[in-house]
C-alpha cells in the first residue's frame, strides 16, 4: 500500500504490516516559489549646488542573485516607482522637485539589459531586465539625475521615497 | 561682468554621503518591499553678476572721480528659510592701489567709497572700502528670488599728492552670504 502525504493538510493511513515491511511510502514535495536575493541602495543623494543645472547622483549598485524562476525562459525584471508625486521640501509649502524630475540612465549591467527611465508615482518603470536563465545580474553604474529647477528657493533636504519592484516576466 | 552660481561663503553644508548603505534581502516574487530614499541636499546658493572691472578716469587728482554706474544682480536665490536675507559685501585685497611705477604715491583702499544705490528687492548701503573687513553694499529683501541694481557708483577720493599717470589698480572681493534665521 502506498500513502501519499502532501500539501498543508496532511492525510494519514493506518494499516497492519508484517515485519519486516517496506510497503509504506511518503511523497515529499518542496514547493519552490519564485524568489531572488536583492541588494538596493538605502539612499541616493543629489548634492545640489546650482538649481539651474541638473545634478547627478553618485553611481549606485543594484545586485540580484539566487534567482529562482518558473522556467528557463522567464526573466526577472526590476522596476521603480515614486512613493509620492513630488519630493518633500524642508519647509512646508516650498517649491520642490516632482517625481518626474528624476531620471536614470541605461546603465551597463552584468547579465541584464538596463533601461533609461523617468520616475513616476503611477506605474513602475523598468530599470533592467535580467537575462533568461541567469542566476544573478547586477550593476554598479546606475546613476540618477535630478533635473534643473530654478524655482526652488529653499535649501536643505528635499526627500522622496521610491519603491523597487521585482517580478518575473515571460513564460 | 562675471556670472557665477556660487555656494555662499558664510554657510557650510554637508552635501553628500560618502558611503551608501545597502540592504540585502531575499524576496518572493513579485516583490515591492524594498525602498530607497532619494535626497536632494540643496545648498544655499544664488546666481550673481558683478562687474569684472570698474574704471575711474582721473582728469584731476585734486578732485574726486566717480566711475560709471555699475550693475550688480543676484538671481535664483536659495536660502534655508523665508526670513533669511542675502547680503552683498565688498573688501579690498590690499591696503592700497598698485601704482604704475614702483614706489609712486597712490590711493589707499579707503579712498574708494560707494553710494547707497537704488536696488530692486534690496536695500543699498553706502560704504567705504577696507582691506580689513567686508563692508555691506546691499541686503536683499527676505524671500526675494532676485535683487539687482544698475546704479552702483564708486567714487575715488581726491589725492593731490599723486604724481604718476597710468593705471593704478586694486582688486576687490565680493562676499555673498545669508544673514538672519
Amino acid at each position: 500500500m502506498a500513502v501519499v502525504i502532501g500539501g498543508t493538510a496532511e492525510a494519514s493511513a493506518q494499516t497492519f504490516v508484517v515485519l519486516p515491511d517496506t510497503s509504506l511510502v511518503t511523497a515529499a514535495a518542496a514547493k519552490v516559489t519564485e524568489s531572488a536575493r536583492v541588494t538596493v541602495p538605502a539612499a541616493v543623494s543629489f548634492p545640489v549646488s546650482n538649481v539651474r543645472t541638473a545634478t547627478q547622483s553618485a553611481a549606485v549598485t543594484v545586485s540580484i542573485d539566487q534567482i529562482v524562476l518558473g522556467s528557463a525562459t522567464e526573466q526577472l525584471r526590476i522596476s521603480l516607482r515614486a512613493g509620492g508625486a513630488s519630493f518633500s521640501p524642508p519647509k512646508t509649502g516650498a517649491t520642490t522637485w516632482s517625481a518626474g524630475d528624476v531620471t536614470w540612465d541605461a546603465a551597463i549591467w552584468t547579465a541584464a539589459t538596463g533601461s533609461a527611465g523617468t520616475l513616476a508615482s503611477g506605474p513602475y518603470t523598468p530599470v533592467a531586465t535580467c537575462d533568461a536563465g541567469t542566476s544573478t545580474c547586477s550593476t554598479n553604474a546606475l546613476r540618477f539625475t535630478l533635473a534643473p529647477k530654478p524655482t526652488v528657493k529653499r535649501s536643505g533636504a528635499h526627500t522622496l521615497v521610491v519603491t523597487w519592484k521585482l517580478e518575473s516576466i515571460g513564460s | 561682468m562675471g556670472t557665477r552660481g556660487l555656494p555662499l561663503l558664510a554657510t557650510t553644508f554637508v552635501l553628500a554621503f560618502t558611503s551608501i548603505g545597502y540592504a540585502q534581502t531575499s524576496v518572493t516574487l513579485t516583490d515591492t518591499s524594498q525602498t530607497t530614499t532619494l535626497t536632494a541636499n540643496v545648498s544655499e546658493q544664488a546666481r550673481v553678476t558683478v562687474p569684472s572691472g570698474v574704471t575711474f578716469t582721473v582728469g584731476n587728482v585734486a578732485a574726486s572721480t566717480a566711475a560709471g554706474a555699475a550693475s550688480v544682480s543676484v538671481s535664483n536665490i536659495v536660502l534655508a528659510t523665508a526670513t533669511k536675507q542675502f547680503k552683498v559685501s565688498l573688501q579690498a585685497n590690499a591696503a592700497s592701489f598698485s601704482a604704475p611705477v614702483g614706489g609712486a604715491i597712490t590711493w589707499s583702499a579707503a579712498d574708494v567709497t560707494w553710494n547707497a544705490a537704488a536696488w530692486t528687492n534690496a536695500t543699498g548701503a553706502a560704504g567705504t572700502l577696507s582691506n580689513a573687513a567686508y563692508n555691506t553694499v546691499a541686503t536683499c529683501v527676505a524671500d526675494a528670488a532676485d535683487c539687482s541694481t544698475t546704479a552702483l557708483v564708486f567714487t575715488l577720493g581726491a589725492k593731490g599728492t599723486v604724481r604718476r599717470s597710468g593705471n593704478h589698480t586694486l582688486v576687490v572681493t565680493w562676499k555673498f552670504e545669508s544673514i538672519g534665521s
